[in-house]
C-alpha cells in the first residue's frame, strides 16, 4: 500500500515537471518561430537595400575562416564588410585604408595583410588593386584577407 | 457543520481571499486566494470551499481595476471552485488527518500539497485561458501560448504557497475552537 502511494505521488510530481517542461518547450518554440518569421520578413525588406558577400580570412599558417553571406549595405566596400566580420585595425592615407591588424594579428617587418577578390570570369583570386576602402562590392562577391609574407 | 457557523466561515475566508487579492494586485497571477480556497475545502468541506471560491471571484472580478468581463467572471468563479472541491475531496480521502502533526512528514506533506496546487492551477489556467479565447473570439492556440509565462508564474507560485502554507493554515484552523473542526473530526 505504501509503495503504491509513493509511486502515485512520484507520478504526480513527474507530471508537474512534465507540464513545466512542456510549457517551456512550447513557449520557446513559439518564440523561435516568431523570431524566424520576423527575420525572414526583415530579410525580404532588406533585399532592395542590401546585398550579401562572403569573406575569407587566411592566417597564412593553414588556418582559414569563412564568413559567408554577410549582409552589407549597397555600395559597401571591402573595409566595410571586414569591419563587420572581423576585428580590424587600419590606417588611412591618400592611397586609401591600409589594414595593419586583423583579429589581433599585426603586420610586421616580414608580414602584412593583403586583400584579394575572386574574379568569377577567370575563376582565380586577384590581389586588390586599391585600398580596401576604395573597392566597392557587389552582391555575391567573394573577398579574402591573407596574412602574407613580404617578398623583396 | 451548522449553517450559521458555515456562513460565518465562508464570510471570513472570502474576506481573507478578497483582502489578500487586493493586497497583491500589483503582482499578476501571484495570489494567496487559491491556497485559502483549497484549505477552506480541505478543512470545512465542499460547500464552504466552493462558495469561498465563487464568492471571492464575484467580488474581486466585479470590482477589479483591470476591468470587468462577464464571460471571464463566469469562468474564473467556476474555475475557482475547483480548488474548494478538490480540497474537500482530499479532505475526505484523509489527506488532512495528520498533515503538519508529524514533523518527519512535513516535507513530504508539503511536496504533496505543492503538487496538488500546481496541478489544480494548471487546470484552472487552462479553463480560464480557453474561456478568454472564446469570449474575445481569439484563436485558441496563440492565446494559450501567449499565456504560458503567466500560467507558469501562477502555477509555480501556487506550488510554493501550497508547499509552505497548507499545513500551517490547517494547524491554525484546527486550534480554533470556533471552527468546530475538532468536534467534527472526532465525530467523523
Amino acid at each position: 500500500m505504501k509503495e503504491r502511494t509513493v509511486f502515485l505521488w512520484s507520478t504526480v510530481l513527474l507530471l508537474c515537471t512534465t507540464i513545466v517542461g512542456g510549457y517551456l518547450t512550447l513557449f520557446y518554440y513559439s518564440q523561435a518561430q516568431s523570431y524566424k518569421s520576423d527575420y525572414e520578413s526583415l530579410s525580404k525588406e532588406l533585399v532592395g537595400i542590401s546585398m550579401r558577400v562572403n569573406v575569407k580570412l587566411d592566417y597564412g599558417n593553414g588556418t582559414v575562416m569563412w564568413f559567408n553571406s554577410t549582409r552589407v549595405p549597397m555600395n559597401a566596400t571591402v573595409l566595410t564588410v571586414s569591419k563587420m566580420d572581423l576585428d580590424v585595425k587600419y590606417s588611412v592615407s591618400d592611397l586609401g585604408a591600409f589594414v595593419t591588424s586583423i583579429n589581433g594579428i599585426n603586420g610586421d617587418s616580414h608580414h602584412y595583410w593583403a586583400w584579394n577578390y575572386y574574379e568569377k570570369s577567370s575563376k582565380a583570386w586577384v590581389l586588390g588593386p586599391v585600398g580596401s576602402d576604395k573597392w566597392v562590392l557587389h552582391d555575391g562577391d567573394f573577398v579574402a584577407w591573407t596574412y602574407t609574407v613580404f617578398y623583396f | 457543520m451548522k449553517s450559521t457557523r458555515q456562513i460565518s466561515v465562508i464570510a471570513v475566508m472570502t474576506a481573507a481571499c478578497v483582502a489578500t487579492n487586493y493586497m497583491l494586485i500589483g503582482l499578476t497571477n501571484v495570489k494567496f486566494m487559491d491556497l485559502i480556497v483549497f484549505v477552506s475545502g480541505l478543512a470545512f468541506g465542499a460547500t464552504v470551499g466552493s462558495s469561498v471560491g465563487a464568492l471571492t471571484w464575484l467580488v474581486y472580478g466585479t470590482l477589479n481595476p483591470y476591468g470587468f468581463s462577464l464571460p471571464i467572471l463566469f469562468a474564473t468563479s467556476l474555475g475557482e471552485t475547483i480548488y474548494g472541491l478538490a480540497g474537500a475531496s482530499f479532505g475526505k480521502l484523509g489527506l488532512m488527518n495528520n498533515a503538519g502533526l508529524v514533523k518527519s512528514q512535513m516535507l513530504t506533506d508539503g511536496l504533496k500539497f505543492a503538487a496538488i496546487g500546481f496541478l489544480l492551477t494548471f487546470i484552472y489556467d487552462l479553463l480560464t485561458n480557453i474561456a478568454s479565447a472564446l469570449s474575445f473570439g481569439l484563436p485558441l492556440i496563440p492565446v494559450l501560448v501567449a499565456g504560458i509565462p503567466f500560467a507558469l508564474l501562477h502555477e509555480v507560485s501556487n506550488a510554493a504557497f501550497f508547499f509552505l502554507g497548507v499545513t500551517p493554515l490547517l494547524s491554525m484552523i484546527k486550534k480554533l475552537p470556533e471552527s468546530g473542526l475538532r468536534q467534527e473530526m472526532k465525530s467523523t
